[in-house]
């Protein structure tokens, strides 16, 4: 009987610590998931019954999504869209040739070069504002697109060159000079085989670039100008006349984050083999 | 002989890697046609030797004349070399066809030459059926294919092969090997083939050069190379460590002999004689497994016999490989068929003097 007891009593517990981490589990994923939930839900009711229950949903209606677009949600979101796609298109442009000089030239100073270029990632983006700020007043790039445009090709550069080199240092060099000895140019090496190998870093690179600038509020809200405005600066000024329009304000987040939910899944496999670099071997 | 009949000669090149000296003073020359194998261990230098001369590294000191013309200062595609790499280096994301092509598309030949060569060499390589796969969706016997392809496709002066049977299985390499002599025959190329592995280098070069630690040790005809090995260290290496050995000493008088095999042996006198000519007071007597004969008795020996412990065989085909051990020695014979005697028998070790190398016991260095 004794003996039993020491086969069973451990079991009983493994089971009960199973469920409670189970438990925890579903406890987290409610916190995550409810707000997100709630958003869609108040996105979707009539506008009567929007400080009903959370979990109340007697009809589905489009009216605040008709609302948003009246407010002008949709300009906001392709500003968003011009924006962020513009700082990542020229981040990436240059973080490829970057990258590549830093892979294969004795770059002098690479090592130095390398950490500087990190290191404008870790100041506060807050100490930069008002120098940015003032230049941009000056030169005239304050509420255009280009303006934010450049901020965010900056903001996004570091982690692109850091994370298409490391693709980069993955290829054998034999294989440059392979085609060395072919009889190639640089450029074509880069352009036709070294870019279409890094392919996925690239798109890791991309997808984390986009996810930064999609959600930055910071210089969006400095820089740009009435038309410009992305769609987290439109968020943060939105007011009803009589207090909040919660049901507009949930119908613009819903348009506003399924492009970057959409990104997010169609590149996941190259993100996270972007989140490992450097630590596995492919 | 003028300088001129040679297409490439090496002078002195030497190349330091972080202190390390890794090519020190290598030089050699060679006629149109002929094909040369350098072997030596990994990390001899070889890879960085081809590199040189394919102009990838830039040596610290020497020469590459090509054609009787200093390449130091010309890119690799200028030099009229092509190159197979060890790693192979294929474009993963190109097809067969553009891998082959790649040369051909950086001389900008028109799409009509490019497709006739590409047949013509993948026909010569049988890889005809592969050119639309990928160059990642190959097997390794394929991917070696393709890359020798590559460098043939090229029109080059000089073919330079860095290890191009490595990890390949037996069947491949046999094919592969066959298929070199016929590249050398038809073609008319000249080639120089890196490689670690002594039956390779045996088999396919006109000459042979030996490179140890960076340094030439020993050049000349493969069977130069094989049956005079300047020291013992290259006739081991030859046999991948497993070289026939017996050290013969005679005292100062000159006549009392011992052998490191123990009390149970019988010496020709011709070793004596050896012995007493070259004035040393041991020998290291060597032979390969070819010319050692293991058997259940050996009638005639003339030459040393030892009698030994019969251990195991390996089939290899035609012949056998048997293994006797005395003590901590062990011998290996290739034999045709297997010796009538089970695990553990006595058996007896015989080397005639004909086919003995003999080493000089102070400092291995081929006496005869």
């Amino acid at each position: 009987m004794r003996k039993r007891n020491q086969y069973t009593t451990p079991l009983v517990l493994y089971r009960v610590r199973k469920s409670l981490k189970f438990a925890l589990l579903i406890a987290l994923l409610a916190i995550y998931l409810i707000p997100i939930y709630g958003m869609f839900s108040l996105a979707f009711k009539p506008r009567a019954e929007i400080y009903s229950g959370l979990f109340e949903l007697t009809r589905v209606t489009l009216e605040n999504f008709e609302e948003a677009y009246r407010y002008g949600a949709y300009s906001a979101i392709t500003n968003s869209i011009i924006v962020t796609v513009g700082g990542v298109a020229i981040a990436l442009v240059l973080a490829v040739l970057a990258s590549y000089a830093f892979s294969r030239f004795a770059v002098k100073g690479k090592n130095i070069l390398m950490f500087y270029i990190l290191s404008t990632r870790m100041m506060p983006p807050i100490t930069l504002i008002i120098p940015i700020f003032i230049m941009f007043f000056n030169v005239g790039l304050k509420g255009t697109y280009l303006g934010l445009i450049l901020v965010y090709a900056m903001m996004s550069l570091p982690l692109s060159i850091w994370m298409i080199k490391s693709f980069i240092d993955d290829i054998p060099k034999d294989i440059d000079q392979a085609a060395l000895v072919d009889g190639h140019s640089t450029m074509f090496i880069l352009f036709k085989i070294i870019i279409p190998m890094v392919i996925p870093g690239i798109a890791a690179s991309a997808a984390f670039a986009a996810i930064m600038l999609w959600n930055e509020f910071l210089f969006a809200l400095l820089l740009s100008g009435v038309d410009t405005k992305p769609t987290s600066v439109l968020l943060s000024s939105i007011r009803g006349e009589r207090g909040f329009n919660w049901g507009r304000v949930a119908a613009i987040e819903v348009v506003y984050i399924l492009p970057i939910i959409i990104l997010v899944f169609w590149l996941q496999k190259y993100m996270l083999r972007g989140l490992t670099f450097g630590t596995v071997r492919r | 002989m003028g300088k001129d009949e040679y297409i490439i000669q090496v002078e002195k090149i030497a190349k330091t890697y972080n202190g390390r000296r890794v090519l020190n003073d290598i030089s050699f020359a060679l006629r149109r046609g002929e094909l040369l194998a350098i072997l030596g261990p990994p990390g001899s230098g070889k890879t960085t030797l081809l590199k040189i001369i394919a102009g990838l590294i830039k040596q610290d000191a020497g020469d590459v004349i090509i054609n009787g013309r200093i390449v130091n200062d010309l890119p690799p595609y200028e030099r009229g070399v092509s190159l197979v790499f060890e790693t192979l280096a294929l474009y993963p994301n190109m097809s067969v066809y553009e891998n082959i092509a790649s040369p051909l598309i950086a001389e900008k030949k028109d799409k009509e030459y490019i497709d006739r060569r590409v047949g013509e060499i993948s026909r010569l390589l049988k890889i005809e059926h592969i050119l639309g796969r990928k160059a990642d969706k190959l097997s390794g016997g394929e991917r070696q294919r393709v890359a020798i392809a590559r460098a043939l496709a090229k029109e080059a002066e000089i073919y330079l092969l860095d290890e191009p049977l490595s990890n390949l299985d037996a069947k491949i390499r046999y094919a592969l090997r066959t298929e070199f002599k016929k590249l050398k025959s038809l073609l008319g190329k000249t080639i120089i083939l890196a490689t670690s592995d002594p039956s390779d280098a045996l088999a396919l070069g006109d000459k042979v050069m030996l490179l140890f630690n960076g340094a030439v040790i020993q050049e000349g005809p493969p069977i130069d190379i094989y049956y005079a090995p300047r020291n013992i260290s290259i006739a081991r290496y030859l046999t991948g460590n497993i070289l026939n050995e017996v050290s013969i000493s005679i005292d100062s008088y000159g006549k009392s002999v011992s052998m490191d095999v123990g009390q149970e042996f019988s010496i020709d006198p011709y070793f004596l004689k050896v012995l007493r000519e070259v004035g040393e007071t041991s020998i290291t007597l060597a032979s390969y497994a070819d010319g050692c004969i293991v058997d259940k008795s050996v009638e005639s020996c003339s030459g040393i016999k030892v009698a030994g412990e019969f251990i195991g065989y390996e089939y290899r085909g035609s012949e056998y490989l048997v293994y006797a051990r005395k003590g901590e020695r062990v011998f290996r014979s290739l034999r045709a068929s297997l010796p009538n005697v089970t695990f553990g028998e006595r058996v007896e070790v015989c080397i005639p003097h004909t086919n003995a190398l003999l080493f000089s016991g102070k400092t291995g260095s081929l006496i005869r």
